[in-house]
């Protein structure tokens, strides 16, 4: 393939991205965004895939094996995870409108400047290495597709070296759609577009590739695996042969896993880019199986290319471009060019958006502060001009960087392993960041110190012996330690031997770094900022519930023209305008251009900065214009135990509130039923007054008749004094059983308990009943067990019961009655039954209130008070007795008393 | 914010709850199958289906992985009301 025909391939791609990217824009300006969908997040997420797996991984599983897989298998473990880990850094940043890993950190521990500069740092000077083997990859993928027909050029010229002009163009592609709005948490949608479709190109094309090598080149995996059992090293590649592998396999995990989290462009596509926090439960499987799919056919490839170029010096970087042109594929080759070149270019763009966010926000700006504070220089009204050129330069600068680094450096190394120096320098973060939002006590002294050492280490263990192998420093250093001390030596620190470099320095330096975080946090105070960004991190589920501006910690005087002036600066007025006026509705305020801001604006106004220049430079800038009066850590801690206290009223308010209307629920019943209580007692005066007034009516008439008459005769007139008389008896009758009823309702009576013999007082009352039987010719049959136990009750009380019941039934009886008890698990039972016409089922329960009959009596003249019944069925229940009624097959009446044998005493009411 | 007290939204939050407590496990319980004891039980030089007997582990469990955060975060056999309105 010629010179030509590469270049107008690329400029023709980095032409597609350019109008994705616009195309994105366009759809976001119209508010119909592509990018808020969780299919693009997750495959925007693949920008963890790079040139390093595209090419890399192939050469890795050449030299190590299995190995390279656990670079893939942490971002699968750590995926998982992401609903817990990132979904909180996720909630976090949003509420804090926090930019980068660096502004994270800086926020966490309260703002702190040094510690963004030190993140910053520590941040561009692990992963320019990283970008220049994107570029390296690049250039080496343009000189392998043209080396058959050109000579490859040793002589070194910037302008004659495509590579170049490539990272120029990648350069305009990220100034473009990287700094469009100064306001750096607005989403860069067309970047992230460009990035997903990306995506979709490398792993299609490395796929292809794959297929190809694996049933056009061989004849399936089973043939790949044959042909290469004849390899040297083939056994050593295919099973792992020494123990300390599993280690390194380990160490590879955990560093990725790592990796996956806090790489800045990772942070940048997962957390400040993300839409939604509900898009993770899409990315958490969808990403995991992006990456198995790609590495599918890293295998066949690594170890085809073994076979095919079995002897002959070719990388194993490169065995995905080679094979296809040693097989006369143009297409093919001309596709995984283009596949290598997405991978490459993705991971430059969004890498270099996020570092030079990060170096305009954290160490320039800081910078330009600490000048103006110096020097009377104006230039305020130019921060904004200045933020985005800082940050375009700064993106040119990282590109330039990374180009000299490849062209003098990284020649000399594989893909992967560079790769993992700056996997190793980004977990440094890990400590502050993860510990930080679950930790409150982690402070900024800790945080501070333990990334510096962290980084010390890092360097020590792993920059140092590339520095030395691109012949910078002398070779002593590697094989006699610093200073010549043997425990210093770069690759066995401590004496610490037999591992790889990457595990050893992944370990010494996570080591240091952590034991330093934790052991400082434990014994070091935090400052008043400090305790409330460690609320505000670590309970974010509880804050971020409420209005974030909900709680604010501040204090001092500030003017709205000031802080109106500030954000103008800053964001435009435009957006200004825009945001206040937003905040205006949420808080239902009025704004007058004049006049006090009250503490909630100000820190409005600081987070949307925050969202510009980063929070800690927005905390400087905010306290140049305010007058701030500093809050001492017990008024910190006051003002959020005051919200919690807000928040714990509230719930103690909820469950009062929930309390009264149960209450009020139960008032209301009670309510009620007084008022039933209430009609009853009327209706029962109403029908005493009347039963009394029956009997009473006739006792005048009839003594009227006698007193009016002195002439009857005296037979006739002892007929009339015989019904006075029987009157009356019924009308005292009355009388006492009211009382009675009374009495027992109130429960002013004492139960008058001894043993009682049932049976003895069932045959008692038969006697007494006597009279009545022969009267109406009625059989009484008794069937009563023997030997059952003392009843224990009061016997004239019960004597009351059945001698009701029993003159009930001969009331009613046609020919027989019968009367039955028995004594079973504890209780009486008694039946008293009838063969006269029955009681209609829904009368059963009737039949026990008071005057039942004396309402029902339309038909035939009462015999009796009406209360029997009711007196009845109160006794029994004073015996915690109950009596009803069933009906019989021969349609009589069985009333059924129930009486249980137990301790009565107790329950006398 | 009252929405949280009620019944419904705190059993919303218990589910969120027992949710990142499964995805914890599943995390905890896969980094142990890749690692030392299990990597070497299945370290040998059996071939299946054309693969060597460690890689074909490694990526069936890596399917399961997925397919198991699949059902877990993303199936609708464990999603809750909420998720589904969406």
């Amino acid at each position: 393939m010629s010179n030509v025909t590469v270049i107008l391939w690329s400029v023709f791609y980095l032409i597609v991205l350019f109008g994705i990217g616009y195309y994105a824009e366009y759809r976001s300006s119209k508010h119909k965004s592509i990018i808020n969908n969780p299919y693009i997040y997750a495959l925007s997420l693949a920008v963890y895939c790079t040139a390093w797996t595209f090419f890399g991984s192939v050469g890795r599983a050449t030299t190590t094996g299995v190995e390279y897989l656990y670079i893939y298998l942490g971002p699968a473990i750590m995926a998982p995870l992401f609903w817990i880990l990132l979904r909180k850094i996720i909630r976090i940043s949003k509420t804090q409108r926090i930019t980068s890993i660096a502004d994270f950190i800086s926020t966490r521990y309260g703002k702190n400047i040094s510690l963004g500069v030190v993140v910053t740092l520590l941040s561009v000077i692990g992963i320019i290495p990283y970008i220049a083997i994107q570029l390296k990859a690049i250039s080496s993928s343009i000189e392998i597709v043209t080396s058959t027909t050109h000579v490859i050029q040793h002589s070194f010229n910037v302008f004659s070296d495509n590579t170049f002009y490539i990272a120029i163009g990648l350069s305009a592609f990220v100034i473009l759609f990287g700094t469009r709005s100064v306001d750096a948490t607005e989403k860069h949608e067309g970047m992230v577009a460009a990035v997903a479709f990306e995506s979709i190109i490398k792993i299609i094309a490395f796929t292809v590739a794959g297929v190809f090598v694996t049933y056009f080149l061989f004849n399936g995996f089973g043939e790949v695996l044959k042909r290469s059992a004849e390899l040297p090293s083939y056994q050593q590649l295919f099973v792992v042969q020494d123990n300390k592998m599993y280690i390194q396999m380990f160490a590879m995990m955990m560093l990725s896993m790592l990796a996956v989290l806090f790489l800045p462009r990772q942070f940048q596509i997962s957390v400040v880019e993300n839409m939604q926090e509900q898009h993770l439960n899409k990315a958490m499987w969808l990403f995991p199986l992006y990456l198995l799919i790609i590495n599918l056919f890293v295998v066949p490839i690594a170890f085809g290319g073994s076979v095919i170029f079995n002897g002959q010096n070719i990388n194993a970087d490169t065995y995905v471009l080679a094979l296809p042109i040693k097989a006369h594929q143009p297409w093919l080759v001309t596709m995984v060019y283009i596949g290598g070149f997405s991978a490459a270019s993705s991971m430059i763009i969004v890498e270099t958006i996020a570092l030079s966010t990060m170096i305009s926000n954290h160490i320039v700006m800081p910078l330009l502060l600490f000048l103006s504070s110096f020097s009377k220089l104006n230039f305020e009204k130019f921060f904004r001009l200045i933020v985005i050129s800082s940050r375009r330069i700064s993106i040119v600068v990282i590109i330039l960087m990374a180009y000299l680094y490849d062209r003098t450096v990284a020649e000399k190394y594989s893909l992967v392993s560079i790769g993992l120096v700056s996997f190793t320098a980004v977990a440094q973060f890990a400590p502050a960041v993860i510990l930080g939002i679950y930790w409150k006590q982690a402070n900024k002294n800790a945080a501070l110190i333990a990334i510096l050492i962290g980084f010390a280490v890092w360097f020590f263990t792993l920059v140092v012996p590339y520095i030395v192998g691109a012949g910078f420093l002398d070779e002593s250093i590697l094989k006699d330690g610093l200073f010549g001390i043997a425990f210093l030596k770069p690759l066995e620190l401590f004496g610490m031997s037999g591992f790889d470099t990457i595990t050893h320095g992944f370990f010494w330096s996570l080591f240091f770094n952590s034991i330093f975080f934790i052991g400082i946090s434990l014994f070091s105070n935090r400052n008043s900022e400090e305790i409330y960004q460690a609320e505000m991190f670590v309970d974010i589920f509880k804050h971020s519930t409420q209005s974030a501006e909900g709680s604010v910690v501040w204090k001092g005087t500030a003017f709205i023209p000031d802080i109106t002036s500030l954000l103008y600066n800053f964001i435009g007025k435009q957006r200004t305008d825009h945001l206040l006026a937003g905040y205006a509705r949420r808080h239902k305020v009025n704004f007058t251009q004049s006049g006090k801001a009250d503490p909630m604006l100000v820190s409005f106004a600081e987070r949307v900065l925050a969202g510009a220049i980063g929070s800690a430079s927005a905390r400087i800038m905010v306290k140049n214009v305010v007058k701030e009066e500093e809050l001492s850590i017990d008024e910190v801690l006051k003002i959020l135990r005051e919200s919690q206290v807000v928040k714990e009223t509230n719930k103690e308010l909820r469950r009062k509130s929930l309390e009264l209307s149960k209450a009020t629920e139960e008032l209301r019943i009670a309510n009620q039923q007084l008022k039933q209580i209430d009609e009853m007692k009327d209706e029962f005066l109403y029908t005493v007054t009347h039963e009394l007034r029956t009997p009473l009516t006739s006792i005048r008439a009839l003594s009227e008749i006698v007193h009016d008459n002195p002439d009857i005769p005296d037979p006739e007139k002892n007929i009339y004094l015989a019904s006075i008389i029987k009157e009356t008896e019924r009308l005292s009758h009355l009388i006492t059983q009211v009382l009675n009823l009374e009495r027992y309702e109130s429960g002013r009576t004492q139960l008058n308990l001894s043993g009682i013999e049932l049976g003895a007082l069932l045959y008692e009352i038969e006697d007494s009943a006597r009279q009545l039987l022969k009267e109406k010719k009625l059989q009484i049959h008794f069937n009563i067990q023997a030997l059952m136990p003392l009843l224990e009750g009061d016997i004239d009380l019960l004597t009351q019961v059945f001698y009701n019941l029993t003159s009930n039934a001969i009331k009613h009886a046609k020919k027989n009655i019968q009367v039955e008890a028995t004594y079973h698990d504890n209780v009486y039972r008694i039946s008293i039954k009838d063969d006269g016409e029955g009681i209609p089922t829904e009368l059963h329960e009737l039949v026990f209130d008071k005057f039942f009959q004396a309402k029902n009596q339309t038909l035939k003249k009462p015999e009796g008070s009406g209360l029997g019944l009711a007196i009845c069925k109160r006794i029994v229940e004073m015996h915690q007795g109950k009596i009803w009624i069933e009906n019989q097959m021969n349609g009589g009446a069985n009333f059924i008393v129930e009486i249980p044998h137990s301790n009565m005493t107790n329950k006398i009411e | 914010m009252v929405k949280c007290f009620t019944i419904n939204g705190y059993l919303g939050f218990m589910k969120e709850k027992l949710k990142e407590q499964r995805l914890l496990f599943l995390s905890i319980l896969f980094m142990m199958l890749f690692s030392f004891p299990f990597a070497k039980i299945m370290n040998g030089s059996t071939i299946i289906l054309g693969i060597p007997q460690l890689y074909f582990y490694i990526f069936v469990i890596w399917l399961l992985l997925i397919f198991l955060t699949w059902l877990i975060a993303d199936s609708r056999l464990f999603k809750n009301k909420k998720n589904k309105d969406e």
